[in-house]
């Protein structure tokens, strides 16, 4: 199988739709907690297709409400403005890539797990003290590289899950060994191209920690989410299989037992929510 | 106990219950909890663009017994025990495996 050659990769990467207005400004206020919710409403309100997923989730079972919900403000009210952000985002992620069926690879399982890891990532960086959101959308994103793998090298990347599956090994063994390279460094790549914030792009970069080099923060706590919500079995995959833990992170972050089953606990009970807003 | 599960509707086969009742984008109830799933009423779902649905995991039910609740546990072992295999002799890893059993074992997973 031919490996994957980097510069036809970069054109492919250029050639991704931009995002819209509405989700790059979502993305800078990531970390803000006083964010005009009249001014994104209208914004929202300008986008048909967002309009309609924010109103659809807001009148949804899921939030019990008792009449029609028809405004974009009241449906942030009802959703809460962090969680139509992620919806935002996510859904933004979801129509940039056109769906492709291989072996081996689920949309859904896709996403169930980088729901889990954004989860996780959460609440491990809240006990890190580290910016919570910020590490939500990192776990959300830390994946996005497998996106362009198996829309643009379907039988390329069916080849690398096929190898991983046999050997038991981890994804990036796999990748590398088939395609010369591995879905991190695509996944730089792509949020670089839609102007992601630099700290996620170099985390996701340096997302297969390896203990002789410095690892952010950041690539630390989603290195940790990735295998909480491998363990976790969020998307039942069967080509899962976790990754060797840096005991550098672990030791940075200063897990131990009762830590970590408090956040399994907690990160169990949140997932259904959560795939229910993102997924919907 | 019941354990349940989200999956896509395309993955939704004959015979599974729903976990919880299933509502259409208006509120409406389309199919109540504990209904068993028939191809019609996949196929009805998704004309009405159902994306995911909630049903009861399969050979998951009726945990209350302790048999099932045993045979639940042993494949959740295995299963886990498959995620951790191919570096289960890092130590690191494998104290961590140890923390998931644990918490399975405990039964206090999948709480709403």
């Amino acid at each position: 199988m031919e490996k994957i050659n980097p510069s036809e990769l970069s054109s492919h990467v250029q050639k991704l739709p931009a995002l819209s207005s509405i989700v790059a400004e979502l993305l800078t206020t990531i970390d803000q907690e006083d964010v005009d919710v009249d001014v994104i409403a209208k914004k929202i309100g300008h986008d048909q297709a967002l309009t309609v997923k924010t109103l659809r989730l807001a009148n949804s079972s899921f939030y019990g409400m008792q009449h029609q919900i028809s405004s974009i403000r009241e449906a942030i009210t009802i959703l809460g403005f962090k969680n139509v952000r992620m919806m935002i985002a996510t859904s933004a992620i979801t129509a940039s890539f056109q769906i492709t069926k291989i072996k081996h690879f689920s949309f859904p399982s896709f996403w169930q797990h980088s729901i889990g890891a954004a989860i996780c990532a959460r609440e491990i960086a809240g006990y890190a003290r580290y910016n919570q959101e910020f590490a939500f959308i990192g776990g959300l994103i830390h994946d996005i590289g497998k996106l362009v793998l198996v829309t643009k090298y379907p039988l390329q990347y069916e080849y690398a899950l096929e190898y991983q599956l046999q050997h038991q090994c981890d994804a990036m063994v796999a990748e590398r060994e088939t395609l010369g390279l591995d879905h991190s460094e695509i996944g730089s790549a792509v949020l670089q191209h839609w102007n992601f914030p630099q700290e996620m792009q170099i985390a996701v970069a340096e997302l297969y920690c390896n203990d002789d080099m410095p690892v952010s923060r950041l690539a630390g706590i989603i290195h940790l989410a990735d295998i909480f919500s491998l363990a976790l079995d969020f998307a039942n995959d069967d080509n899962a299989f976790i990754p060797v833990i840096s005991p550098k992170v672990w030791g940075e972050i200063k897990l131990d037992e009762a830590a970590c089953k408090k956040m399994f606990t907690s990160s169990v009970n949140k997932f259904k929510e959560m795939s229910q807003i993102l997924i919907s | 106990m019941n354990v349940t599960k989200i999956i896509p509707l395309d993955s939704a086969t004959e015979g599974m219950t729903l976990a919880e009742n299933l509502s259409d984008s208006r509120g409406h109830i389309l199919l109540p909890a504990m209904a068993r799933l028939t191809n019609n009423m996949i196929t009805s779902l998704r004309r009405h663009q159902i994306a995911q649905v909630v049903v009861i995991a399969e050979g998951e039910e009726n945990l209350s017994d302790e048999a099932d609740r045993t045979i639940f546990l042993e494949k959740k072992i295995q299963r886990i025990n498959r995620l951790f295999a191919p570096h289960e002799n890092h130590a690191l890893n494998a104290q961590f495996k140890s923390y998931v059993i644990d918490f399975f074992s405990a039964g206090d997973h999948g709480k709403n």
